[in-house]
């Protein structure tokens, strides 16, 4: 049948020009566009390692120096931390809430962060730094690599006292040791003579949904009398105080409503919460508002539009060639054709028109791969990946070229032999 | 002769319901999708109150100070603001604003409530000089700008948006001259505008007040930070006057603000810009402008293409059908020129019902995918979504309309020209046999 409607489409192949040469543009440019949503799709579903489940921010404002209402303390009093302290301290004691974490520029979904650098012998990395507290790896369900839960996580953490204690991201393990169970390993800083020690081996982390396949995570124990000591008192409204309420305590408006019934005591010295935030909203705003779901948007948008174009040039063109070829479709049907195989005749044509097209396009896309075009950060360009991706792309265009057809072909089908033979 | 053609075209449109409709749609479609673009051009590009003089203002975003090895790049500072903008002769105003975005990321959220009040709303603030009002041009429901005079002292004047002070007072009007609290610091309302869409984000925000009474702007006094810093500026250069004038004097008055300074090194870091340089790079982040141009060139060129391969496809195979009827046509002397036109001016006529039908389909897309179109990229990744009024006087203008009759136009001649002159090329006797 297949060299049957070749013949058929070589007859024809003035009015077939047009829609071969559509098909093959668009053929190439949603491969493309499949190739990117394919490597979104698995990047995306690909284990973030921070749980946000019942995770809540509290956003903790500080009175201006102008303010009348504004408190001055003596240089080196002690007395901010202590206000600080006494917030958290608060909020530790709502019924509801599990546990407390603090952290320093080091929470998921954010853009902002600390780079550092370790290396062993003469490997270096780039790596993420975190300065948390104990809690924060509870708040969070932070799980070791070997799968140990976040309470016996965040158990190492208190040994991390002195700065030369760290637990590290399983990644970083991986890279520099080749393994994970790297407990009391040394490794050290930048411009470092003095060792630090891992103490804890953590899962794989990302920051969010977009990020690599892993973020290498450096984590540090925030020590906030150590802080005291070597900032002022605005700098603690950095310092990010994170809560998990206990199981089964969720509502749309949680947050509001601890805002709401907690405003009076969570106001200390100068110190006040100024909103409480659900982690799933900060989460579902950093990606609203990320470069890269404003990309999908865009391909999405575009790509409806490529194949809406070709549904109609193909919808377009087979109308005018069933009007065209009533005579020899009466034909067929006199010499023994049954409707049904009239229909998948003409569905069959335009299958076999995509898949002309698609020969010369996979070509170009085969080169262009080849020129290393293909983002390679989510997997490298191989085979199969090339493979799937042709696979998938010939598979839409397929979808879009039968329903185009079968309109045009169910009215070919339907047309009454005699009347059909009539225009010969 | 014409009114022949409109009516023909009409009969064809009439007697094959099928083809129009899906040749209309085709048409539709391809026009939205390079309107959509052409609309967001207009938005961002066109004078929009109260931007109003887009086509002039010039830019100067980003500021190096490089003092040794350690280099800061950031905004105009407090003083070389003064210094070096103000006084330049080619311009005939300088305004100066805070960056919202930034201000906010650095140093927090701002906090407006009246005295004595116990809810706090979070606000965006900017700091402007005097020029700022003259340079745009918003509209007062009542009230005045801040003075002079007011700027100079560092006077606590503000200028509120209409929905704030509905938020704050519950009402727009009969609220100058009342008091309040900005961050515990007390303000007193000098004014009250209409709001201000995002679509302007050089001026957006929901309060207005002299920079001069912004402690954290002002609180900087070594080098570094009165060299760079929060300000910055849009210039309208004095008439006759543009870029090269006035990016010339400014580098003049750089280069004399560095022989004051002790060590350090003022300089620009991407020289003066217009208004479109301005906005690409916004959305950018610090790509290429050249390789944006280029990307869209290039999506302008895609979106044209596959329709019009498409609609040549349709042309192609209409054209086939009325080939016995060119046949006869020619048969009784009609030239080949003639018949052309014809056809083309038939295509068009039919293309303009689809003309309009893109228009509306990619207003309705502008519409829907507004944040991702309009926002400055930076801008959405500080502060999520941000209010972005679209009013019928950006949608429905002549220019737009004028984009879209031109792009219906190139697509007529792209789709038309190859099928029909290949319909009208065939020999007489051998068309007149056709079927």
């Amino acid at each position: 049948m297949v060299t049957h409607i070749l013949k058929l489409i070589k007859a024809q192949f003035r009015s077939n020009s047009w829609v071969l040469a559509e098909l093959l543009v668009v053929f190439v440019v949603l491969w493309f566009m499949a190739d990117y949503f394919l490597m979104q799709g698995i990047q995306m579903n690909r284990p973030i390692g921070f749980k946000l489940d019942n995770v809540y921010q509290a956003v903790v404002s500080i009175r201006p120096a102008e303010s009348p209402s504004f408190i001055r303390y003596e240089e080196g009093s002690e007395e901010p931390l202590h206000n600080f302290e006494r917030i958290i301290e608060r909020i530790e004691r709502h019924p509801d809430v599990e546990v407390v974490g603090v952290s320093y520029y080091s929470l998921p979904y954010t853009h902002s962060n600390m780079g550092d650098g370790i290396r062993r012998d003469s490997t270096h990395l780039d790596v993420r730094s975190m300065l948390v507290s104990p809690g924060y790896l509870q708040v969070f369900g932070i799980r070791s690599a070997t799968g140990e839960s976040s309470e016996e996580l965040g158990k190492k953490l208190p040994d991390m006292l002195n700065m030369t204690d760290m637990a590290i991201s399983a990644g970083i393990a991986e890279e520099l040791f080749g393994r994970t169970d790297v407990i009391g390993a040394e490794l050290y800083g930048y411009g470092d003579s003095i060792p630090r020690h891992v103490v804890a081996v953590t899962e794989q982390l990302r920051n969010d949904e977009y990020d690599l396949i892993h973020q290498n995570t450096l984590f540090t124990r925030l020590d906030l009398p150590l802080f005291q000591r070597k900032m002022g008192e605005s700098d603690f409204t950095r310092i990010q105080v994170t809560f998990r309420t206990r199981p089964g305590i969720s509502s749309p408006d949680y947050g509001q409503q601890f805002l709401k019934e907690m405003k009076r005591q969570l106001t200390a010295g100068n110190y006040w919460v100024s909103d409480v935030v659900s982690y799933r909203d900060i989460r579902a705003d950093f990606l609203a508002n990320s470069k890269e779901t404003n990309n999908r948007k865009l391909f999405s948008a575009l790509g409806v539009f490529f194949l809406v174009n070709v549904f109609l040039a193909v919808i377009g063109t087979f109308w005018f060639r069933v009007n065209r070829r009533r005579s020899e479709l009466g034909l067929r049907m006199a010499v023994g054709s049954t409707r049904s195989g009239i229909q998948t005749l003409m569905i069959g044509e335009g299958v076999v028109l995509l898949t002309l097209a698609a020969l010369p396009a996979l070509l170009v896309c085969a080169n262009l791969v080849w020129m290393d075009l293909l983002s390679a950060t989510v997997m490298p360009a191989g085979t199969l990946r090339f493979f799937v991706v042709s696979l998938i792309t010939w598979a839409t265009l397929a979808l879009t070229i039968i329903l185009a057809t079968w309109y045009p072909s169910r009215k070919a089908s339907h047309l009454e032999p005699a009347e059909a033979l009539h225009y010969e | 002769m014409y009114k022949q053609y409109f009516k023909q075209a009409w009969n064809l449109m009439k007697q094959n319901r099928f083809y129009s409709a899906v040749y209309i749609i085709g048409t539709g479609l391809a026009i939205s999708m390079v309107m959509v673009m052409a609309i967001v051009y207009h938005i961002r590009t066109a004078d929009i109150a109260p931007e109003v003089h887009r086509g002039k203002y010039l830019y100067v975003d980003q500021m190096k100070y490089e003092r040794g090895k350690s280099s800061s790049t950031f905004f105009w500072g407090i003083r070389s603001a003064k210094e070096c903008l103000m006084p330049l002769k080619s311009a005939k105003e300088v305004a100066l604003m805070t960056n919202t975005a930034i201000t906010s990321m650095l140093h927090g959220d701002t906090y407006v409530q009246i005295p004595g009040g116990d809810d706090p709303q979070k606000v965006q603030v900017m700091g402007t000089n005097n020029s700022f009002w003259r340079l745009f041009s918003f509209s007062f429901i009542e009230g005045k700008p801040f003075s002079e005079e007011e700027f100079q002292s560092g006077f606590p004047r503000v200028v509120v948006s209409e929905s704030l002070a509905r938020r704050i007072f519950s009402m727009a009007t009969g609220v100058t001259g009342k008091s309040i609290l900005l961050d515990d610091t007390e303000y007193s309302v000098s004014g009250v505008v209409k709001d201000i869409s995002a679509v302007t984000p050089s001026v957006y925000a929901d309060m207005w007040m002299p920079y001069t009474s912004i402690p954290l702007v002002m609180a900087a006094s070594n080098e570094r930070d009165v060299s760079v810093g929060l300000l910055t500026v849009c210039i309208l250069p004095v008439d006759g006057m543009g870029a090269d004038e006035v990016s010339l004097e400014l580098e003049e008055m750089i280069d004399r603000y560095n022989t004051t300074l002790a060590d350090g090194k003022l300089s620009m870091m991407n020289g003066v810009e217009t208004h479109l340089t301005h906005v690409v790079r916004q959305f950018v982040m610090g790509g290429s402008v050249t390789a944006v141009y280029l990307i869209l060139l290039f999506l302008i060129l895609l979106f044209m293409l596959i329709p019009a391969l498409n609609l040549s496809g349709l042309n192609a195979s209409r054209m086939q059908d009325r080939i016995s009827e060119l046949g006869v046509r020619k048969a009784f002397g009609a030239r080949k020129n003639r018949l052309l036109t014809q056809v083309l001016i038939e295509n068009l006529l039919l293309m303009l019902p689809g003309g309009l039908v893109g228009l509306l389909v990619s207003y309705g897309m502008v519409a829907l995918f507004q944040q991702l179109l309009l926002t400055p990229g930076i801008i959405a990744m500080i502060q999520g979504s941000v209010q972005m009024e679209l009013t019928f006087g950006m949608l429905l203008s002549p220019a737009v309309f004028g984009y879209a009759f031109l792009v219906c136009f190139v697509l007529n001649l792209m789709s038309s020209m190859i099928p029909a002159w290949r319909a009208i090329r065939v020999n007489i006797t051998e068309s007149l046999n056709h079927n």
